[in-house]
């Protein structure tokens, strides 16, 4: 009977770890337990003085316009962030056309990007500017002629990038952490 | 009772009579294809701010569903050129704005992007102050 009830223990304890194991597999995010959307800094990014319609978008979103720095550019297009309380929140902006934001606590993918193209009859400028979760160790982009190329990861995680016609555009976007591609985002752009 | 009734269709009939937007926008709510007619060539897919000052920030305000993809706010220029920002946000509900006489740019609109080839997404789409 003390056997019985000592292999019933041990049966109990053996389901126990394996449940907790399937469970730490489901819960925690491929590259480990630390796939998260936060800067030691706080809000990312350098000083930067937003324009009347930059203020204007980040009230729309709750963002503290007094928060706003600049976390990367591309040629025009930026890269904004600010504070919605204790949250982080991205948004991106021309001067003259500025996006409402998003916050870290509403991103869900492990990487937060836009976009800005400009054209006439064809697409004539592509600009890309976002930023990648921590967990994310490469940024690549395969572009409209088949080839690919590294999106350097800069400070705060950030990258950024510029291309005019004739020069290929970005066809897709792939984030990769230390054991593989995490997400994947067709980003061509094609004129309306 | 049926006076509560009566005031009951009141209500009701006073409410279906208001107008499906409040303040001078026009707005696109349906189906938005990748085919033709686009939505640049086609006027019906286009909002334009009517009435409204051009000299104050005008918001570009766009739902879609479903919330699998890339969508863009497409402003147009009086030239006829554009720029689009691109965005795909996690509650699918963006919003984007400028102020239209600091720019070239007269219209705006919601642009479903042919790559990924979704046939056709539902897209709320405004252009006005505070949209």
């Amino acid at each position: 009977l003390a056997n019985s009830k000592r292999l019933r223990r041990y049966a109990v304890l053996g389901l126990a770890a394996v449940a907790a194991g399937v469970l730490a597999a489901v819960l925690v995010p491929r590259g480990g337990a630390t796939a998260r959307w936060e800067w030691t800094a706080g809000v990312p990014g350098v000083a930067h003085a937003p324009t009347a319609v930059e203020r204007g978008l980040a009230q729309q979103s709750s963002v503290d316009p007094a928060s706003i720095r600049e976390v990367v550019s591309a040629d025009r297009f930026r890269l904004l962030a600010g504070r919605r309380g204790s949250d982080v929140c991205l948004g991106t902006s021309t001067g003259a056309i500025a996006s409402s934001y998003e916050c870290a606590s509403e991103l869900s993918r492990p990487l937060f990007l836009q976009t800005f193209t400009e054209g006439g009859p064809a697409v004539e400028r592509y600009e890309l500017v976002g930023v990648a979760r921590n967990d994310v160790r490469r940024v690549e982009l395969e572009l409209s002629d088949g080839s690919t190329q590294a999106l350097p990861l800069r400070r705060w995680r950030a990258f950024a990038f510029a291309a005019a016609r004739p020069a290929p555009m970005p066809v897709t976007i792939t984030a990769y952490d230390s054991n593989g591609s995490v997400g994947s985002e067709d980003i061509a752009a094609s004129a309306p | 009772v049926i006076r509560r009734l009566l005031l009951g269709l009141a209500a009701l009939l006073l409410l279906a009579a208001a107008p499906a937007q409040a303040g001078s926008y026009w707005f696109f709510n349906g189906y938005l294809p990748t085919t033709n007619p686009c939505v640049f060539g086609d006027p019906r897919y286009r909002v334009k701010a009517d009435d409204q000052p051009t000299n104050v920030l005008q918001i570009n305000r766009m739902s879609w569903s479903p919330c699998s993809h890339r969508m863009n706010h497409l402003f147009i220029h009086s030239n006829g050129n554009w720029s689009e920002i691109s965005t795909f946000t996690s509650n699918c509900d963006s919003y984007a704005g400028l102020v239209p006489s600091e720019n070239t740019i007269t219209q705006a609109g919601c642009h479903n992007p042919s790559d990924p080839p979704l046939a056709q997404v539902w897209a709320n789409c405004r252009w006005g102050i505070g949209q």
